[in-house]
């Protein structure tokens, strides 16, 4: 075989970004090359890969991706995506660079710290060198690895013990133009014991329909005794291939809960782990995607409850019109170890496209013998009654079927805390099902 | 001679491949309230929902006139701005679709068909609570979604609450009263009974005489069949209650079939 593998692409990819990576400390540039290392080794999963099944990763690595140099937008690129978040203190990265004259980190309690890391190369604490390792739960997916080796700069958070950050904190990574970009992306984040933390992590552009690749990946550590709301929102550009990691770590009474919406991208496929490592812990996985023509989306949720008496509850909604195509794959693991654990999986379809298909796929795996679980998934459409009974009283058949979309995807964005960007999600989901026969007006 | 609110002429209507209106015909004027009654199966709750345009029924010959006009050519969301209202036998839940913010989506609809003005959020909820007292509604039920977790007499509540706040010309009440038990039904029958209007004219589907003890009918039409076989005053109520319906078939020569 003449031609270079994918795998091979990658690595001659990474070697070329050595010149930014010559000012990391030597743990970090020794992570970076054991992460090639590691996606060389694993190599990009084929069809045969049961995960890999509805996603065509061969295709998706075969392509010729340069990674993404720094870049700048224009002072506004924040407030321009329209999320209603722009009081709230925020860490914008672009290109998967820090920009901190796009943030603004006023507002933030002692105790809080949040920022690039690079900024933190210095005075090197103790806890950044296990942070920004690969997390062992997403150590087999190749594209974690890339992300680990590619990103250029992780976003870093850090809550102290016992201190509450209510008022959410953003995380944006903006995606700058620029065609067959790599541009990967890496977030930190460690909530110590007693603390809280109310977190909205954000991946939009580029603006343009240029064909990108954003493998990104996420860790979250919960601390005993912590609690974390997670709202990620997925808002690529139309040609982007978002390959999305998430991983957390609940110690013994600690409280993780994640609401995941998926509204960009050409395809999108997000990997969200949860591990359940102490007793207590409790975890909320909720999750929404919305297709609009042409869009492939894939949710994989595991949670692996490793410790007794954990709860988990999942609720992963996919509305899909057109010629879309969702997935999700949920796999709940519960332990050995796990005794008294209550486990509750849903994922529910709308299909409002003839040519929209999903795929569900929900999975058990369960060692222990004292435990409480349940799995559900359904594919519909709109009910025909319903939408009758709202035409019987004066409303029009658009506007009827927004109230019944709007009330299936708002049982997930209800858990997105802040009211003005549950508004906005809930407008942009609406819009995209417009050809669908869905007045986007009536959601208001 | 004034227009009949609605005039049904010879109508034959299946559902889905079921032939199940066979010739009915049938005259409401305005402002009169008529009681439709007869038996399981003779097309009682058919002739609602064609009247209401629910999908999955087809008429196949015969014409229905609302206030002269042909009805059969308008969507439902189009008969029901222009005031057709159907009270539903099982009014559908709906969950995570707010009570309130429906009722004022419909209100706004049928308002803007008038050429009246909108209602905003707080004059759209005076009127609420005033038509909720109406039917005696609970509060907290108009924050739920709609009909969720309603009990069936609640539902039928929210069906003539609905009645109410829409204003229609022409109220179909489909078996408003089964389901209902005495003090839900005369709660229900006292709602009912204030929109009665010179202007208003009431088609009480039904099968049990019960209802009529509490709203009175002008004119009772016993419907077998898929036709009307039989016409009278309110008293023809109280005689099918005592008999039956078995002597109004055999006189009309309407088989009675088993169900």
């Amino acid at each position: 075989m003449s031609e270079p593998s994918a795998e091979r692409g990658f690595a001659e990819a990474f070697a070329a970004t050595a010149a930014e990576r010559a000012g990391e400390p030597a743990w970090l540039e020794a992570a970076r090359k054991a992460a090639i290392a590691r996606f060389t080794e694993l190599g990009v999963p084929t069809r045969r890969h049961e995960e890999w099944k509805y996603t065509n990763a061969e295709r998706i690595a075969r392509a010729a991706w340069r990674p993404a140099p720094a870049a700048s937008l224009a002072a506004d690129a924040f407030a321009a995506l329209g999320t209603g978040l722009d009081a709230a203190p925020r860490l914008v990265f672009v290109n998967g660079r820090f920009a901190p004259a796009l943030s603004r980190l006023d507002g933030l309690p002692a105790g809080a710290l949040a920022g690039g890391a690079r900024e933190l190369f210095a005075q090197e604490p103790a806890w950044l060198a296990p942070l920004l390792a690969l997390p062992d739960a997403l150590a087999d997916r190749a594209f974690a690895a890339l992300a680990a080796a590619f990103a250029p700069e992780a976003a870093v958070v850090r809550i102290g013990r016992d201190v509450a950050l209510d008022a959410p904190l953003v995380v944006a990574f903006l995606a700058a133009p620029g065609e067959q970009a790599l541009a990967a992306t890496r977030l930190a984040v460690e909530v110590e014991p007693g603390a809280r933390l109310a977190l909205v992590e954000l991946h939009a552009g580029p603006a343009g329909a240029e064909r990108q690749l954003h493998p990104t990946l996420t860790e979250v550590v919960v601390g005993a005794n912590a609690s974390v709301d997670h709202v990620r929102v997925q808002l690529a550009g139309p040609g982007a291939t978002h390959l999305g990691h998430v991983c957390a770590r609940l110690d013994r009474d600690a409280r993780y809960a994640s609401r995941t919406v998926a509204l960009g991208a050409a395809l999108s496929r997000l990997e969200l782990v949860a591990t359940l490592d102490g007793e207590g812990a409790e975890a909320v996985l909720d999750g929404l995607y919305v297709a609009g023509e042409g869009q492939h989306l894939e949710s994989r949720t595991t949670v692996d409850h490793a410790r007794p008496h954990g709860t988990s509850r999942e609720l992963y909604k996919g509305v899909l019109c057109g010629r879309s195509r969702g997935i999700f794959g949920g796999k709940v693991i519960v332990r050995k170890d796990a005794q008294r654990t209550s486990a509750d999986q849903k994922n529910q379809n709308l299909l409002l496209g003839a040519d929209a298909e999903v795929d569900s796929k929900p999975q058990l795996e369960i060692e222990a013998d004292d435990v409480r679980c349940s799995h559900g998934s359904t594919i519909g459409q709109l009910e025909e009654e319903a939408l009758f009974y709202l035409r019987s009283r004066g409303l029009d058949p658009g506007a009827a079927r927004a109230l019944l979309v709007r009330a299936f995807v708002g049982e997930v964005l209800e858990g997105v805390g802040e009211e003005a960007l549950r508004g906005r999600l809930l407008e942009r989901a609406l819009a995209k099902l417009a050809g669908a026969g869905v007045r986007a007006e009536a959601a208001a | 001679m004034t227009v009949p609110m609605l005039e049904i002429r010879d109508l034959h209507a299946n559902a889905g491949d079921k032939p199940i209106l066979k010739g009915l015909s049938l005259v409401l004027e305005r402002g009169e309230v008529a009681a439709v009654m007869g038996p399981n199966g003779s097309g009682k709750s058919t002739l609602a929902n064609v009247i209401a345009g629910k999908p999955g029924y087809e008429v196949t010959s015969g014409e229905v006139l609302f206030e002269g006009r042909d009805l059969l050519a308008l969507s439902p969301e189009e008969r029901a701005r222009e005031g057709v209202f159907l009270a539903f036998q099982y009014p559908v839940e709906i969950p995570g679709v707010g009570n309130m913010y429906f009722l004022k989506q419909a209100v706004n609809a049928v308002r803007a068909h008038r050429g009246l003005e909108e209602l905003d959020a707080m004059e759209f909820l005076q009127l609420a609570r005033e038509k909720m007292k109406l039917v005696e509604m609970k509060e907290e039920l108009a924050r739920r979604g709609v009909n969720e977790g309603f009990s069936g007499g609640e539902k039928k509540r929210n069906e003539v609450l609905q009645m109410a706040l829409l204003e229609p010309k022409l109220c179909v009440l489909d078996e408003t009263d089964s389901g209902l038990d005495i003090d839900a039904l005369r709660v229900v029958a006292g709602g009912v009974n204030a929109l009665r209007s010179p202007e208003r004219s009431m088609l009480l589907i039904t099968h049990y005489q019960r209802l009529l003890d509490y709203v009175v009918p002008d004119r009772v039409h016993v419907l077998a069949g898929g036709r009307i076989v039989k016409s009278g005053g309110k008293e023809l109520a109280r005689e099918l209650e005592e008999k039956g319906y078995g002597w109004v078939q055999a006189q009309a020569g309407v088989p009675v079939e088993a169900r």
